[in-house]
């Protein structure tokens, strides 16, 4: 990767060695790569899909807030009551 | 069941509706007004809702469909490295597909690129300059504030390309400020990428690459660098862009090449019915 910038790279990389985590999720039938922000929220960090309109939509740019719901994995089992 | 859904279009909210919005709402009976008394009613569950409706927020008009696309470069173009979040960037793996679905959606008759940049990844920059000049859509590109380093590429890559009368323009070499990552940097592979550059450059604008070149490489405009500031109408004069001028001018210039590509193609259309006759 070549830098072609103004910016003095020392200010554009500053961090660069920041361990930061990406995860891939399915939204809507859309998978996307995002970075997760708090316990339910991530920010979109690029869009995975074959779909060219899905680039266009406003909702889903890099950067944009998803929330992420948690839910059970498993089916549990019912404890009898009293 | 009928009087519910021949209120005058308006959709009444239903109970469940409601238990949602308030909590507390004690199960609506099937029963409703009559349609056209709105005044004076009766505190009914269905006057309740009616108010809430009301209370409800405030929507701006839905704006109508645009036939335009505008595109924002800021920042960093970002390649193939993610890079630190202190860094506005323009993701060329976002922009990419954009260009695709902007040529593809049939209600997208235009481009509108706005550029305010300082420079980025060079292949990123390259191949966002390459996939704007092969669409066959119209499109304007407008530089606001700064079009450095890589951002000249991708501003010249528009078929009509206007400059704010403030903005600037740097054109400098590659070898100074670039930074290769995990490939040899050597001079000639540096001076081949920045070939790159100034082939594109010149292939797309009046300008000769000798004259790019010496641009690059000038001395005593950049302190403790060789290159050259264009400022809005420096870039004019010197071929690389097409006019000095702000947002009314290029949506005036995107416009009319729209309206010129319709003609053309309505012309086209009406020889092949001729034809078919």
């Amino acid at each position: 990767m070549i830098l072609y910038t103004v910016l003095p790279l020392e200010l554009v990389l500053e961090g660069i060695d920041r361990e930061r985590t990406f995860t891939d999720v399915e939204i809507n039938g859309i998978t996307m790569t995002v970075e997760q922000v708090s316990a339910n929220e991530a920010v979109i960090v690029r869009i995975i899909s074959t779909d060219p309109q899905h680039f266009l939509d406003p909702a889903l740019q890099p950067g944009s807030r998803v929330r992420l719901t948690p839910s059970l994995v498993g089916r549990g089992r019912v404890l009898p009551r009293g | 069941m009928s009087d519910r859904c021949g209120t005058g279009g308006v959709p009444s909210i239903s109970s469940s509706a409601l238990a949602k919005l308030g909590g507390e709402v004690s199960p609506v009976p099937e029963r409703t007004p009559s349609p056209g008394t709105p005044g004076g009613a009766p505190e009914t569950p269905e006057s309740a809702a009616t108010s809430l409706k009301q209370l409800g927020e405030m929507r701006t008009p839905p704006a109508p469909q645009s036939n335009i696309h505008v595109m924002t470069i800021i920042g960093q173009i970002e390649g193939h490295i993610v890079l630190p979040p202190q860094n506005k960037s323009t993701k060329y793996e976002h922009v990419i597909p954009q260009l695709v679905a902007v040529e593809q959606n049939p209600a997208i008759e235009g481009l509108l690129v706005v550029l305010n940049t300082v420079g980025g990844d060079v292949e990123a920059g390259l191949a966002i300059a390459e996939m704007i000049e092969s669409m066959s859509k119209p499109s304007v590109s407008l530089v606001l504030g700064g079009g450095h380093s890589i951002a000249l590429p991708v501003a010249v890559s528009c078929k009509y390309r206007l400059i704010a009368s403030t903005a600037t323009v740097t054109v400098h070499p590659l070898r100074l400020s670039g930074l290769v990552i995990g490939v040899p940097q050597t001079y000639e592979y540096l001076e081949k990428m920045q070939d790159r550059v100034i082939k594109f450059v010149a292939e797309h604008t009046r300008i000769s690459p000798e004259k790019f070149r010496e641009l690059m490489f000038r001395t005593g405009e950049l302190v403790r660098d060789v290159g050259t500031v264009l400022v809005g109408s420096d870039a004019v004069n010197l071929g690389l862009m097409d006019a000095v001028g702000g947002l009314s001018d290029a949506l005036a210039a995107l416009n009319r090449m729209i309206e010129e590509r319709r003609a053309g193609r309505a012309e086209v259309a009406g020889r092949e019915a001729a034809r078919l006759q």
